[in-house]
């Protein structure tokens, strides 16, 4: 971590907001919830916004902070140790980019306030049952019919439709033309567009955050279009190249990581011994350590990178697949850490209520490890960023 | 050695397959994890009838007398079908530790009663702060004016609710123990137990519970005199019996995904047709099969009673955990996004495993006993 004066300055800064603004009880909550209702999201992020922080990634004429790479990365940091929620992904780092790199002004100014303040929280259509790893064969139909085009079709995992109130979402408007040119971007609304049904799918850590969404001749207005028609592939790969650089998840797994040394300190082996005194155990921990520290150092370069020559290659994509896989990695030896206590899971029918069977450090663990099975599904399955960088590495 | 089941076993086998398939859709298992103690019972009763209750029972105490590779058919296809039943508290746990640590008299007063499927037990072994360790308990049995007494808390005591007795290992700190101060199987029955049962859902769906036996009276210990000896057989056979059921889930995981790649398509292809997944599927049937073959050749030396079957069993188990590890995780892998669903078994297979390799300890903790086992070697 390359520290100066400057970024100690700027490290106490966020400290300073960090104290001010987040309430304990909701950095408890952030702590032990995978999922976060959208209140709780929504209210941090008005909170950044009141302080002018509301897109540290963004340009500073969209309501960017101006940062320098390594300011960006102090932040981040900051915020996920001090446990703050996580920003909702979809409008700041997805669909807010693609808008201002691509939009008309009209939407700029109708939809980029709405994500800066978190009033509008948005979700992503993309994948369809039959579209996972191949998206661009998705086939979820968009019609022009005098002044709306009429959507009809379906899209799957859809994180938190259930209560978003805008979609981005790739349709196809040219099914004769090769499958990455017949795609075109469309925001829709989902507070006042019918024909729209929502389907809760329930996750393999008995949570409701993913959905199955279909369309049935649902009319959205022509200018529901973004930039032009049929180009919707391009935006869908620029938006794809900006959230890798996001994903490596470094200061999430650190976090995690620096809350397994708790538990394993707290948890006994023989009724003497922690468990984190335990060398075997020790090892496994260091060794994360070690890896977490070469994902860093890889994350650190990709970024300094990204401001200089603003077109990555293949960097996104390792640093997808290896921090998920870390990730992955330190969820389990969290759970190893808990021995036995890692096999109470309740869940109250309404999904939102859990009893905590055991230590109180148990809470929230085993969901976390669940849900981040998709770790390596979700973003580009790991399969499909080997083959991204198989083709840049591989000549002929 | 026998690797392959002879006729009688694959009857066995048959059987209870049959059974499984007309009580395990699906659809069954959903209903089947909303713990309907009634439905339970039936279908206990059912299996009793099968035989299966008593399969380790001797026949003099109305069961039929077979080994631990039957225990491991049983084992394989609880693992396959994610079944709920109780066989490894009740037949495997119980009824083992009841035939090696009991006297005439309690055998005869228990036995049967389990191999007509009116009786469940359950064996409360670990605590928190002892993590895998077996031996090294701190629940204590005292004796106070002529009353058994427990103090202590167990957890993770699989169908701890529905047990009519449950085992419980103590340190005997008996005045008649004196100095030696070994361990020692208490019977305690579940109407002793109002109010101290905190019951709770684990991963895979089964029940378990923590239970507080601070001040619980015990209704009878069991006589063995050594009771050590007693734990470390009935350890060896309950590690090779989980080895037998995480094989069983991985064959269904196995069978599950060869199915998925080959039929989902993408890019115009189906998934079975890609290289890496090719290989990455033969690297699941090998950890199955390694698991599968090291876990027969350890019931065969439990069965033999031979001097390696605790290195065997270690093994068996260490290999299972490390197996299912990887088998589990890339059967959700290899399905993608309907892998990280509620809805399919996969899933369900995924945490099946988890609690499989944690019980009676991980494969980590088993590699630290096997090298334990070769230094005093």
């Amino acid at each position: 971590m390359v520290t100066n004066t400057e970024h100690e300055t700027f490290r106490a800064e966020v400290r300073a907001f960090l104290k001010e603004n987040l309430d304990p009880e909701v950095a408890d909550f952030v702590r032990r919830h995978t999922h976060h209702p959208k209140e709780l999201t929504q209210r941090w992020q008005k909170a950044l916004y009141n302080r002018g922080w509301a897109a540290p990634s963004w340009p500073k004429e969209y309501g960017g902070t101006g940062w320098t790479p390594a300011q960006r990365y102090i932040f981040e940091e900051e915020c996920t140790f001090a446990c703050a929620p996580s920003v909702s992904p979809f409008g700041l780092t997805m669909i807010g980019p693609v808008l201002y790199t691509f939009g008309s002004q009209e939407q700029k100014d109708r939809y980029l306030p709405g994500i800066l303040t978190g009033e509008e929280y948005w979700c992503q259509g993309y994948s369809e049952p039959g579209s996972g790893s191949d998206l661009a064969s998705l086939s979820t139909r968009a019609e022009r019919q005098d002044d709306s085009y009429v959507i009809n079709g379906s899209k799957i995992w859809t994180t938190e439709s259930h209560f978003a109130d805008l979609m981005f979402c790739l349709v196809r408007t040219d099914p004769t033309a090769k499958p990455q040119s017949g795609i075109s971007f469309l925001l829709i609304d989902l507070r006042k567009t019918s024909g729209i049904t929502i389907s809760p799918i329930v996750s393999i850590d008995k949570a409701h955050s993913l959905n199955q969404v279909f369309f049935e001749d649902v009319r959205v207005p022509l200018d529901a279009l973004l930039g032009e028609e049929n180009k919707g592939w391009d935006y869908a790969k620029f938006l794809l190249g900006h959230e890798r650089v996001m994903t490596s998840g470094v200061s999430r797994s650190r976090q995690k990581l620096n809350e397994l040394k708790d538990i394993a300190k707290s948890e006994r082996l023989e009724h003497s011994t922690s468990l984190l005194s335990d060398p075997q155990f020790g090892r496994k921990v260091a060794d994360l350590e070690i890896q977490l520290m070469a994902l860093e150092a890889m994350s650190e370069r990709v970024l300094a990178r990204a401001e200089d020559a603003g077109r990555l290659d293949i960097e996104p994509s390792i640093l997808k697949l290896r921090g998920s896989e870390i990730m992955q990695a330190v969820h389990e030896l969290s759970c190893d850490a808990l021995g036995y206590y890692a096999l109470p899971y309740e869940y109250g029918a309404d999904r939102t209520e859990r009893t905590t069977i055991g230590p109180s450090y148990a809470e929230g663990v085993v969901e976390d490890h669940l849900y981040r099975r998709a770790a390596t599904i979700w973003g580009g399955s790991s399969e499909t960023q080997r083959n991204i960088i198989s083709k840049q590495l591989f000549r002929k | 050695m026998d690797w392959e089941l002879n006729e009688e076993q694959r009857m066995l086998r048959s059987s209870i397959e049959a059974w499984a398939d007309n009580n395990y859709s699906w659809t069954d298992w959903r209903q089947h994890s909303v713990a309907n103690e009634t439905a339970r019972r039936a279908r206990w009763q059912e299996l009793a009838s099968l035989g299966v209750t008593g399969i380790n029972i001797d026949e003099d105490h109305g069961g039929l007398g077979l080994g631990i590779r039957e225990l491991q058919i049983i084992g394989e296809l609880s693992g396959s079908y994610l079944m709920f039943e109780p066989f490894f508290s009740t037949v495997v746990l119980g009824t083992s530790i009841v035939s090696l640590a009991s006297s005439e008299e309690q055998k005869a007063a228990i036995l049967p009663a389990i191999a007509e499927g009116n009786c469940l037990l359950a064996f409360a072994f670990a605590e928190h702060g002892n993590r895998y360790d077996l031996t090294n308990v701190a629940t204590q049995l005292e004796e106070h004016a002529g009353q058994l007494v427990l103090t202590g808390k167990k957890i993770a005591v699989l169908d701890g609710q529905f047990a009519d007795k449950i085992i419980v290992l103590a340190v005997d700190k008996r005045q008649s123990a004196g100095a030696a101060g070994g361990l020692v199987f208490c019977l305690v029955n579940r109407d002793s137990l109002e109010g101290r049962i905190t019951s709770y859902r684990q991963i895979d769906s089964r029940m378990a519970a923590d239970i507080d036996f601070d001040g619980v009276a015990v209704a009878d210990t069991l006589a063995a005199e050594d009771a050590s000896a007693v734990l470390a057989e009935v350890e060896a056979i309950s590690l090779v019996y989980l080895a037998a059921e995480a094989v069983g889930s991985m064959k269904a995981v196995c069978e599950q995904t060869l199915d998925y790649l080959e039929t989902r398509q993408q890019f115009g292809n189906k998934l079975s047709t890609y290289q890496a997944l090719r290989h990455r599927f033969v690297d699941m049937e090998i950890e199955k099969s390694a698991c599968e073959a090291l876990a027969i050749k350890a019931a065969e030396a439990i069965k033999q009673g031979s001097q390696d079957r605790f290195a065997l069993a270690i093994a068996a188990k260490a290999t299972s955990g490390r197996s299912a590890r990887f088998v589990g995780a890339q059967g959700i892998q290899l399905h993608g996004g309907v892998g990280m669903t509620d809805e399919l078994a996969i899933g369900h297979h995924y945490k099946r495993l988890m609690a499989n390799e944690i019980t009676l300890g991980n494969a980590d903790y088993q590699i630290g006993r096997f090298r334990a086992l070769s230094l005093t070697a």
